[in-house]
């Protein structure tokens, strides 16, 4: 943030000078003091050449780093062969995936869904049940749960989001009590807590073509997500989670915004379900516990909440330990508990803004390495 | 430009405003005065659509604006500049100015307008990417008024501008809307600091347990002996 003005004061404040001294007629002028900042932010990063290829990926939300990391991550099968990490990575996308939706409610207009793993199951039933009973292709199917589930946001939207926001959260919470205990009770549509068995999406029992279906979804998703909350949208989705009667105030219809915003993380959390379903084979009402939005919203936290790429990060981080220290599991929730208690007080900016305050380190200390040299 | 006729309007069941009727002109200054209570807010509010009237008619420009939501009256020109500033706290000033020419699709328009309002308050080009949320009380509240004249207002509502500022910042930003008014944008002012909004605008409503009490050139309110008992002479004696 501070960059800019920790990198060349002086020449701002020439800048502004001539603003003060050039009045409003001259346009060019301040035009110049407005880009400064954009300039400033890029000196550090890189120099000429690889500016334009930098501005395209900066335009879907991939820098260096990301997009390193994005490759990596769809690299890894080629050289790990082990099929228990590979199902850890296809868990963390799952998850992160699912915190990238979330945050996309909770980090912009500031509503937090308890309701999401409910929204999440409703695309995982609808997608198991049309494949199984009007015997459609799961990749179908997929597509029907997120439309299902992006319906059920909208409505939950309509009757909920005139609402403030922590009321709108309680709504949500019980719609998402409602349609699991819907779930539980219509057996003979979902087996209820017998479990309903769920066609797989490969006939193969190998992972990896699951690890590429759930790659294609999260990079899709995060690029969506990301280019949504760029722009004037975004802009008003971030008006409306700051200061609701101020974006009215400025012309915001905010109802509009919060149920397109609600739709369209929901149809998100619907996919992921399909896909969930038929990754795992076989469903059950828990799926659609509120715990698991706690879990979903405890990543979204600790990721950081309106950096959207943060949630996948954590869920990188935190799914595989728990894994691998088995014991754990059965404390997963206190943990999270404890966890989410710690980034609320000591940090609430999570893993996205550390990461920020590394990256303004580093570029701060180059800046200073230029103007001595 | 702007009339309401015969507005009443409250909050649920109580009754705040009781027969309002009051004109605003192109170009003028006004200010609505009064103590504490007498339904001064609640007037901007029922203008901008934040609260419906009970009865009553609001003429802007050529509609009826009373049935209108407030993202409605906003577009139709209407600019509410509130007590508490309204900021996004979490936004840069930059963010927060853009936000207000939100109504605004022309880019070049909304270029226009950041270098008209930087121009106006340099102390916001000095800090454009500072968060608003970390910026002192008279900062804010030049940035609040900046950011209502964003969106190219034909009138600007300003609630309590002096409230919570420094005496030397008071007069810093009544000079700035003494110089917005010459140049041509209409306002309606509330202020209790009645003998300053008195001094700088050309007329003056006195609202007073929600009626409209007194009215007529803020020149000739001066002297009214009403305003200098209830008003000024008490501000004399503090």
């Amino acid at each position: 943030m501070n960059n800019n003005t920790t990198n060349n004061p002086k020449e701002k404040r020439d800048n502004e000078n001539r603003v003060r001294e050039s009045g409003s007629a001259n346009k060019t002028v301040a035009n110049d003091t407005v880009s400064t900042g954009k300039a400033g932010g890029t000196i550090a990063g890189s120099a000429g050449k690889t500016g334009g290829i930098n501005e395209l990926l900066g335009k879907i939300g991939l820098g260096p780093l990301s997009l390193l990391a994005f490759v990596l991550l769809g690299l890894a099968p080629l050289f790990i062969d082990d099929r228990f990490i590979i199902h850890l990575m296809i868990s963390g996308m799952i998850f992160g995936t699912l915190a990238m939706g979330f945050d996309f409610t909770v980090g912009y207009i500031n509503i937090v869904n308890f309701g999401y793993a409910a929204i999440m199951g409703v695309g995982a039933y609808s997608s198991a049940l049309t494949v199984s009973r009007l015997g459609m292709s799961p990749w179908l199917g997929m597509a029907i749960g997120g439309v299902m589930a992006a319906i059920m946001g909208f409505l939950i939207g309509v009757v909920t989001l005139r609402l403030r926001g922590l009321f709108a959260a309680v709504m949500a919470w019980f719609v998402g009590l409602t349609l699991l205990a819907m779930t539980a009770n219509l057996v003979d549509l979902t087996r209820g807590w017998l479990g309903l068995r769920v066609r797989p999406l490969f006939a193969t029992p190998d992972r990896i073509p699951y690890f590429y279906t759930i790659f294609v979804i999260t990079v899709v998703s995060y690029i969506i997500l990301y280019r949504l909350t760029q722009g004037k949208m975004g802009m008003a989705f971030k008006a409306i989670g700051q200061n609701q009667e101020a974006a009215h105030s400025v012309g915001v219809n905010s109802t509009k915004y919060k149920i397109i915003n609600f739709t369209i993380s929901c149809a998100l959390a619907g996919v992921v379900g399909g896909f969930y379903g038929h990754f795992v084979g076989i469903l059950t009402p828990d799926v659609m516990h509120t715990r698991e939005t706690v879990e979903v919203l405890a990543l979204a936290y600790i990721g950081g909440r309106g950096s959207i790429w943060g949630g996948l990060l954590a869920a990188f981080i935190i799914i595989p330990i728990f894994e691998y220290l088995r014991p754990l599991m059965a404390m997963r929730f206190v943990i999270y508990g404890l966890l989410l208690m710690l980034v609320m007080i000591l940090y609430p900016g999570g893993l996205s803004q550390f990461f920020a305050f590394i990256k303004a380190q580093i570029f701060n200390r180059s800046s200073k390495v230029e103007e001595r040299a | 430009m702007l009339e309401l006729k015969n507005v009443n309007a409250g909050y649920g069941e109580l009754q705040v405003l009781y027969n309002i009727s009051l004109k605003v002109e192109e170009g003028e200054f006004i200010s609505l005065v009064g103590p504490n209570g007498a339904g001064k807010t609640t007037t901007l509010r029922t203008i901008s659509g934040i609260i419906k009237p009970i009865s009553g008619e609001i003429d802007f420009l050529d509609n009826k604006i009373e049935t209108f939501t407030p993202q409605q009256i906003t577009r139709q020109g209407v600019s509410f500049v509130t007590e508490d500033g309204c900021l996004f706290p979490g936004m840069s000033i930059k963010d927060n100015l853009e936000m207000g020419a939100y109504i605004i699709k022309d880019k070049e328009k909304k270029q226009e307008n950041l270098e008209y309002v930087f121009n106006l308050f340099p102390r916001l080009a000095e800090r454009k990417k500072q968060l608003a949320g970390t910026l002192s009380g008279g900062e804010r509240k030049m940035l609040s008024i900046a950011r209502g004249l964003m969106s190219n207002p034909q009138v600007l509502l300003v609630d309590e501008p002096s409230l919570g500022l420094a005496p030397q910042l008071v007069s810093k930003v009544f000079e700035t809307l003494k110089r917005l008014n010459d140049e041509g944008v209409t306002i309606l002012l509330v202020e209790q600091n009645v003998n300053t909004a008195l001094k700088l605008t050309d007329r003056t409503y006195v609202l007073e347990q929600g009626e409209i009490a007194l009215s007529g050139s803020s020149r000739d309110l001066l002297q009214d002996d009403h305003v200098k008992n209830s008003y000024l002479g008490i501000r004399e004696r503090e």
